[in-house]
């Protein structure tokens, strides 16, 4: 295995070096997911948008994958979140996890991508095509 | 003195990136005093925000913050 990945970077995502990061002898199963810039949200047209991440992100992101790595069904864990300006298309959200059996994998991941998108001090800025623009969940 | 750094949606709301205030006031009399210093639009976010007193969540919002620390205003979190 090689070394563990946990980031919050203003660099292009490898969804490629976060598999191989969990994968290893024992591992029958390597989840992995990307979060993806997409162009609409909530029926409306974005045009660009830019994460920006609190300075304690990256610490935030460390004490969640040590929660998800301390289930003994889980082998390893790499997780990075991008951070800055980011096109349609760019990867905002890599996450891999190893088990030895697909249902623990699949589960895995899962509940990291939830704690990730739930705890991580990390926002979303939206630019519609109309010019206007929002923060995402900020009333 | 207290230092307040808004963070994304806090600091769009707010116009600035920080301000400052007392020391001796808690985190609900900085909100009153944030609100009426730079609009409802603020007011608003702080009642969804958590706060950041020198790095560590604080989750009291009635004790007294002492002089010299920092406030970090986070609005919800938005990432993934």
């Amino acid at each position: 295995m090689t070394q563990p990945i946990v980031a919050v970077t203003t660099s292009p995502l490898d969804l490629a070096a976060h598999e191989a990061a969990v994968a290893g002898p024992r591992a029958g199963a390597v989840v992995s997911f990307q979060g993806v810039v997409r162009d609409h949200d909530h029926g409306r047209s974005v045009t660009k948008l830019e994460y920006e991440g609190h300075p304690t992100a990256e610490a935030v992101l460390r004490e969640v994958v040590a929660e998800i790595a301390a289930d003994p069904e889980v082998y390893a864990v790499a997780v990075s979140h991008r951070v800055g300006p980011l096109e349609i298309g760019d990867v905002a959200l890599v996450a891999a996890v190893s088990t030895a059996h697909r249902a623990a994998a699949f589960a895995a991941c899962a509940r990291l991508v939830d704690e990730v998108k739930a705890r991580l001090p990390i926002w979303k800025h939206q630019i519609f095509a109309d010019g206007t623009d929002e923060w995402v969940n900020c009333p | 003195m207290i230092t307040v750094r808004y963070f994304a949606g806090a600091r769009a709301a707010a116009g600035t990136d920080h301000d400052a205030a007392p020391a001796g006031f808690s985190l609900d009399q900085l909100a009153v005093e944030l609100t009426s210093r730079r609009g409802e639009r603020l007011g608003t976010v702080l009642k969804a925000a958590s706060f950041l007193v020198d790095g560590v969540a604080c989750h009291d919002r009635s004790e007294a913050l002492p002089d010299g620390v920092t406030v970090d205003v986070l609005p919800p979190f938005a990432g993934g």
